[in-house]
Parts: structure tokens; sequence; C-alpha cells
């Protein structure tokens, strides 16, 4: 008899368990409509517009290799897309399941940087590109295409990263743990390194500046360098936070979800940064080869969607505890 | 967070070493699952059933059998000081 009831319970219980799987399938649902939207739109504005010829000449390409080559684009860049937004639609559930918490709140507002990075990629991808078709066709709007992808390309990160810092202080602030003084010291260090460097690369690579990036010299230190410097050091030091709370943080089995989504959290914010480099650097690269480049950029891709599938993963595991 | 109840603030508390801020969530909603019942209406008796379906939830959690069986342990210890015989069980039983 009470074995029965104990059945009756459990069916009880998937039953309702499976009501809430309902409302997060219809919250994927969404996020993959507009992943599909993005990716739709990625294609039309890669293919839809007649090659630039002066690719085909620079990489001595027939119309159908470029074709081919953008599918080797596409394909690798909607699967990074696909990492992201699974990434997002995990945390975001998981942030759902314990929301009324103290936790909850800082977990929405991680879930929140990473859906603005999810949505940010394929956007400044699309942007760029159509940018620069229409650039292509009306050469006087050159410098306003370039300043806009500029601009761009630093407003989705810098939006994603102050949410992921807000995130990641108030989850260091529950676990009254902070980074030690001398973490803080290697992180501004590295930062202050990265943005030497990264002027120096800028002023190298580009030997008529206001030609580049049609801005002068002092605005693109001020308001492209800068803002990229501040978005590495709020990354950085949000990834610090979140790997002192995995590691400060109560409980043995809670900590190994954690562990996974600090490492998750700190790849996509080292490899945004590589990316955003390269980015910006853009025209260092075209002294590459082409195979170069796309090794380059495969290696990357794959390298930023296994951050979003191990943030994922520990995201899974949290979302155990919660409903086992 | 659940109304005050020493047994359950016990079993709470416990939990915390392997759950952190889930052990609250996580301990209510196997007793509001499970025994149907109120966190503040817990009373020695449930305890053991209680112990039951923890153990069962957290093999579904972790691989980790040797953290499992230290805290299932824990609980057990905690189970037999609050058996319902006991002076204490009785004490939290007639609250």
């Amino acid at each position: 008899m009470a074995y029965g009831l104990e059945s009756a319970i459990n069916i009880l219980y998937v039953v309702e368990n499976y009501h809430n799987l309902g409302a997060y399938m219809k919250i994927k649902s969404k996020i993959f409509y507009c992943y599909v939207a993005l990716v739709a739109t990625y294609i039309a504005v890669m293919l839809l517009p007649a090659p630039d010829p002066a690719t085909l000449t620079r990489y001595h390409l027939s119309i159908l290799s470029l074709r081919l080559l953008d599918f080797t684009i596409i394909i690798p860049m909607a699967a990074i897309w696909y990492a992201a937004f699974y990434g997002y639609t995990k945390l975001h559930a998981y942030g759902q399941l314990i929301k009324d918490n103290k936790d909850g709140k800082q977990v929405a507002r991680l879930a929140r940087g990473l859906l603005t990075l999810a949505i940010g990629l394929p956007l400044s991808s699309i942007l760029s590109n159509a940018l620069h078709v229409i650039a292509r066709d009306h050469p006087s709007f050159t410098g306003g295409a370039t300043i806009i992808g500029n601009y761009g390309a630093v407003l989705y990160p810098l939006i994603a990263f102050l949410f992921i810092s807000m995130g990641a202080r108030g989850l260091s602030e529950l676990a009254k743990s902070r980074p030690t003084y001398l973490t803080l010291n290697v992180v501004a260090l590295t930062v202050i390194v990265l943005g030497v460097v990264f002027c120096d690369l800028i002023a190298r690579s580009h030997h008529n500046i206001v030609t580049s990036y049609h801005l002068t010299y002092s605005l693109v230190m001020l308001t492209l360098a800068i803002p990229y410097m501040y978005v590495w050091f709020l990354g950085l030091f949000a990834t610090v936070e979140i790997y002192v709370y995995s590691r400060k943080v109560a409980g043995i089995v809670y900590r190994k979800g954690w562990n996974k989504l600090a490492l998750g959290f700190g790849a996509i914010i080292l490899f945004s940064i590589v990316l955003q480099y390269l980015t910006t650097l853009s025209s260092w690269l075209t002294g590459l080869s082409l195979s170069g480049i796309l090794l380059l950029l495969y290696v990357l891709l794959l390298l930023l969607a296994s951050a979003y599938i191990v943030v994922a993963l520990g995201t899974k595991e949290l979302m155990k505890i919660e409903e086992a | 967070m659940a109304k005050s109840n020493n047994l359950y603030d016990d079993v709470v508390n416990i939990t915390y070493q392997y759950l952190g801020p889930a052990a609250d969530r996580f301990v209510v909603r196997q007793i509001r699952s499970h025994l149907r019942k109120d966190p503040s209406a817990l009373r020695p008796k449930d305890l053991q059933k209680l112990i039951d379906w923890i153990q069962l939830a957290m093999r579904l959690i972790s691989n980790d059998n040797e953290v499992i069986d230290r805290y299932i342990a824990e609980l057990e210890i905690l189970a037999r000081n609050n058996h319902p015989a006991s002076s204490y069980g009785e004490k939290a039983t007639s609250q």
C-alpha cells in the first residue's frame, strides 16, 4: 500500500517536472527561432550579394570556389552560435529554477551576459558583412561603414561583460570571498600589457589610422582602445571572481558544477578577448595566407564553441541538484 | 527558506556541506515532494524515509559514491540521535 502510494507520488512528481520542462522548451524554442533567423540573415548577407571582385583577385578564386569557401565559414559560425545559444538556454533555465534565491539573481545576470554575447556574435558578423557590401556599392559610405562596424564590435562585449562582471561580483559577495591583492595586481598588469600591445599593433598595422579607421588617432585610442581595455578588465576580473566563488563556496557537490561553469566562463572571456584582438587588427591578418586565416579562425571558433558547451555541462550538473 | 524547526535545520546544516547554497532548496523539495508535508512539520519518525529519498536523489545528482556515503552516514547519525524513543525525539515530536 505504502509502496503504491510512493509510486503514485513519483508519477505526480514526474508529471509536475514534465510541466516545468514544457515551460523551458517554450523559452528554448523562442531562442531557437531567434538563432534560425540570425543564421538565415547571415547566409543571405553572405551569399545574396555578388562576390567581391577584389577578393576573387586577391586570393585567385573562382566564384564557385568563393561560394564553397563561404560555406566553410558559415557552417562553423552557425555551429558556434548554436553552442552560445545552447549555453545561454541552460544557464537561463538554471537561473529560472533558483530565481527567488540570492544566487539565482546572480546567475540571471550571468545568463543575460551570455545572451548578449550569443546575440552579439551573429549580429556583429551580419552588421560587418552588410556594411561591407553596402560600402562596396557606395564607396562614399566606406568611412561610415568602418566606424559603425568598429563601434558595434566593441559595444556588445561591453554590455555582455558588464552583466557578467555584475553577476560575478554578486557571487563573490555571497561567498564572502574576494580575489586576493596579488590576483588583482596580476589582472591589472595583464590588462595593461594587453592594452599597450593592442595600441602598438593598431599603430603598426595601420600606417595611416585615418584611412583605416576613418577617425583621428586620438579618437581611435579614446573611443576604441580604452573601451576594449575596460572590457578586458571586466572580463578577466569576472573570471577570477567566478573562479574564487567556485573554490570557496560551500558544498562539495555544488562546487563541482561551479568549477565547470568557472572554466567555461573563463574560456569564453579569454577567447572572446583573442577574437576582439584579431577583429580589430584584421588588416594585420591580411598578411597571412588564406589557409592560415581560415585555420586560425576555425581553431578559435572551435575553442569558443567548446567553452560554451563547458558552461552548458556545468549548468546541467547544477540543474540536477535543483531538479532531483 | 522554510519555517524554523530544529530537526529540519539540522538536516539542512548537514546538507549545506554537500550542496552549499542549494541545500535548503533541496531539503525542502525532498520533504514537500516525498513526505508531502511542510518542512516545519518534519518529525524524527520521518527522518529515515527522508534519508532514503535523499540518497536516491543524490545518486541521480552525483557519481561520487564516497561523498554520498559520507553525507548519508551523517544523516543516519542524526536519525539515530533523534530516534522517536530518545528524549530529543520525544521533545521534537511533542512540539
